[in-house]
């Protein structure tokens, strides 16, 4: 028992099952030497306990989770076309009621003397034209760009014969998105002209969503 | 939103950042003491669990749960400590704020239940143990920082350090035996210090 260093760490420990503490309890009963041991042990131990650790401040910077903000990309073209229509229709019906407002008599209109360029604010109708240019090509652009990319997927669905699961669902629902957006861009540019015929009847200036100008 | 380890582990793996704050928030304490004392200075130390919460978040998939999460995060801070004291090429340093005297640290640390000369006398000893663990081995410094400030079994040991049980106990004995002869050893010189001062006043 005297030699066994490990019995006397577990028991100092408490990390011996009961039969052998009740053991070593026995012979250090006995033992002087153990006795010396073992006190000794808990000596240091209890030394040990005034080691400090100095007080510090956190030195972790918390992650932030990232907020989930969806790309233009992820944006679908209908949208797209949507807002763009939206902008440019302010912008126009806001010039021209400046224009009305602001930089033509009355006397001119009636008497339809020279027609301005309209020049709301340093923007002249051209800018305007070239941005609406500009918004249809990008848009135009967006569509093809996913007009090839979900023709794979079409003509995969299509020519497998026997497929009725879930490829021919997803074909289906591409179609009818397309059918959906075609539809709406159709209403959408309906919209704009009635719109723009509306501008243009109360305008000297005769502008239209196409870019050309109504006299 | 808390749960056990296991269960933040189990959501910061699946993406969730908070519930690996919480984790960090939980373990930093103790991850930090085993790093101060290892090392034995503040700004290793800083260093050290910091990179060690990097390296547990970076290593989440890995982690299967062989081991309880404390467990593997002390072994990574270990390792870390390891390292660190290799490529600074020195011994863990016994640090001693400079130009501070033990009784003006005892002043503004002194709290209600310890009277001044407890106090220094505390700092004294707590100096002296930092001491003496430094000058130990490796093996057996991180035993005895393992079982005595972390309570870690002796099987928690021995997996940690992959070595057999009674070679813990081993250490952890050795450890223990020298600790105790150097203590009792710096104990008895500061008696004679204190002393030799007392006589050479009268």
């Amino acid at each position: 028992m005297c030699d066994d260093r490990e019995r006397l760490i577990g028991y100092v420990y408490e990390e011996c099952d009961p039969a052998e503490r009740r053991e070593i309890e026995a012979h250090v009963a006995s033992c002087d030497t153990c006795r010396v041991e073992i006190d000794g042990l808990r000596a240091v131990r209890t030394d040990l306990l005034a080691w400090d650790v100095p007080e510090h401040e956190s030195v972790w910077r918390p992650f932030v989770q990232p907020r989930v903000t969806p790309s233009w990309r992820d944006i679908p073209v209908w949208a797209l076309a949507a807002a763009a229509s939206l902008l440019l229709v302010a912008g126009l019906a806001g010039g021209a009621l400046t224009e009305l407002l602001l930089h033509r008599s009355h006397d001119a209109v009636l008497t339809g003397g020279p027609v301005a360029t309209v020049q709301t604010a340093g923007v002249s109708q051209n800018d305007l034209t070239e941005l609406q240019k500009r918004i249809i090509t990008m848009m135009r652009s967006e569509l093809e760009t996913r007009e090839r990319v979900q023709a794979p997927a079409v003509r995969t669905a299509q020519v497998v014969p026997v497929s009725t699961g879930p490829t021919d669902q997803l074909a289906q629902e591409i179609d009818q998105i397309r059918r959906s957006q075609a539809e709406f861009s159709r209403t959408v540019s309906a919209d704009m002209n009635n719109i723009m015929n509306k501008i243009n009847e109360r305008s000297v200036t005769p502008i239209s969503f196409s870019g050309v100008e109504r006299r | 939103m808390t749960g056990t380890d296991e269960e933040l582990v189990a959501r910061a793996t699946a993406g969730d950042l908070e519930s690996f704050n919480q984790l960090v928030s939980r373990w930093e304490r103790p991850i930090y003491a085993l790093a101060y004392r290892t090392l034995g200075r503040e700004e290793d130390a800083r260093d050290v669990v910091q990179e060690a919460f990097l390296r547990a978040y970076r290593g989440l998939k890995g982690f299967k749960g062989q081991a309880k999460f404390s467990s593997w995060l002390y072994r990574i801070t270990l390792n870390l400590c390891r390292d660190w004291i290799r490529k600074e090429r020195r011994a863990p340093i016994v640090q001693v704020p400079e130009g501070t005297d033990p009784v003006d640290l005892a002043d503004a640390q002194a709290s209600p239940t310890e009277s001044v000369e407890e106090l220094v006398s505390r700092r004294e000893m707590s100096r002296a143990v930092s001491k003496a663990m430094a000058e130990l081995p490796e093996e057996q410094r991180t035993a005895i920082l393992l079982k005595e400030y972390h309570g870690l079994t002796f099987q928690e040991i021995a997996d940690m350090l992959q070595c057999p049980l009674s070679t813990v106990k081993t250490r952890l004995y050795q450890g223990l035996s020298v600790l105790r002869r150097r203590l009792e050893r710096q104990q008895s010189e500061e008696a004679s210090l204190r002393r030799a001062t007392f006589e050479s006043g009268h």
